[in-house]
């Protein structure tokens, strides 16, 4: 009997990251970082078809294949609550800081206030869910380290400007977005639409 | 000799039965699951899964809901406490039972 499919970790990653959605979702959210920035938030109104969307395909392609199942162990309201709250506070310092300083000539060292809150950011969604999630096997969490450190150490020779925090916010989303598909197509190619109970 | 009369009385004979420990196993880890994600996880064929989780159920081992969404059915399964304490004894009885062997 394949002992791993029972693991809690292994069902529970398999839910969250078997189809890839979230990686394509995630990859896309932090496709609009940069432009949304620049050029206006309302660009961040995206998030609602986004989310739409996600429901959509969720339910006409994931879910005929793999049908339903929700987790024992969810997140705990406690959890929820601050993950929501620390959430929020990371939005607003990422996207409102980053319109801030883009609005004003001379932002010296606020833009690199900026940057390291983004950074901090970046770091901590990626430990909280390489500890959470990681199965040890698909190659995401690896590959996702190597990326996120490649562009932090990009930031450390590399004169950190608007043009080039938006070029590693736009790199770590397609990176997300490309493993996601990837992830999506051999999920629909492996598992074929079921029959519906009679 | 019929295979029941080998596995000792400790042992739970419904859990033991390889599908319907995969069905439990599953389900162990899961709040509830329906019938499309038990066959994509277990890998069993409809009517295994069928007869299995009839007799789950039968043992009050799960629970089954049946629902209509989009009139289309849907049977959801869960673990019972009973299934649960059952597993727990279940995994004890067999850890005790191969404690002995010299591998």
């Amino acid at each position: 009997m394949d002992n791993e499919l029972y693991q809690e970790k292994e069902v529970l990653w398999d839910l969250h990251f078997g189809d890839g959605l979230l990686w394509i979702y995630k990859g896309l959210i932090f496709l609009l970082i940069a432009p949304a920035v620049r050029y206006s938030l309302a660009l961040y109104l995206l998030i609602i078809p986004l989310y739409l969307s996600y429901k959509f395909i969720k339910k006409k392609w994931v879910l005929p294949r793999r049908g339903m199942a929700r987790p024992r162990l969810i997140t705990r309201p406690r959890n929820l609550f601050f993950g929501s709250i620390w959430g929020m506070i990371a939005a607003i310092l990422m996207v409102g800081g980053g319109m801030y300083l883009t609005s004003i000539d001379d932002a010296g060292i606020w833009w690199l206030v900026w940057i390291l809150a983004c950074i901090t950011l970046l770091v901590a969604s990626w430990l909280v869910t390489a500890l959470n999630y990681w199965d040890g096997k698909h190659p995401y969490h690896v590959l996702e380290r190597i990326v996120v450190l490649i562009l932090l150490s990009c930031l450390l020779w590399i004169e950190p400007d608007y043009n080039i925090v938006s070029l590693g916010l736009g790199a770590y989303g397609l990176f997300n977005l490309i493993i996601g598909l990837v992830q999506f197509i051999g999920f629909i190619r492996k598992n074929p639409v079921m029959l519906n109970e009679e | 000799m019929k295979n029941e009369s080998v596995i000792p009385e400790e042992i739970d004979k419904i859990i033991h039965e390889p599908a319907r420990l995969k069905i439990i196993l599953c389900l162990s880890v899961l709040r509830d699951a329906d019938f499309n994600y038990l066959l994509y996880k277990t890998k069993l064929s409809r009517g295994n899964l069928s007869i299995q989780l009839q007799k789950l159920e039968a043992a009050d081992y799960i629970e089954i809901e049946k629902q209509f969404i989009n009139r289309v059915p849907r049977t959801l399964a869960s673990l019972t406490d009973k299934g649960r304490k059952a597993l727990r004894q279940y995994k004890d009885a067999i850890t005790e039972l191969l404690s002995g062997i010299d591998s």
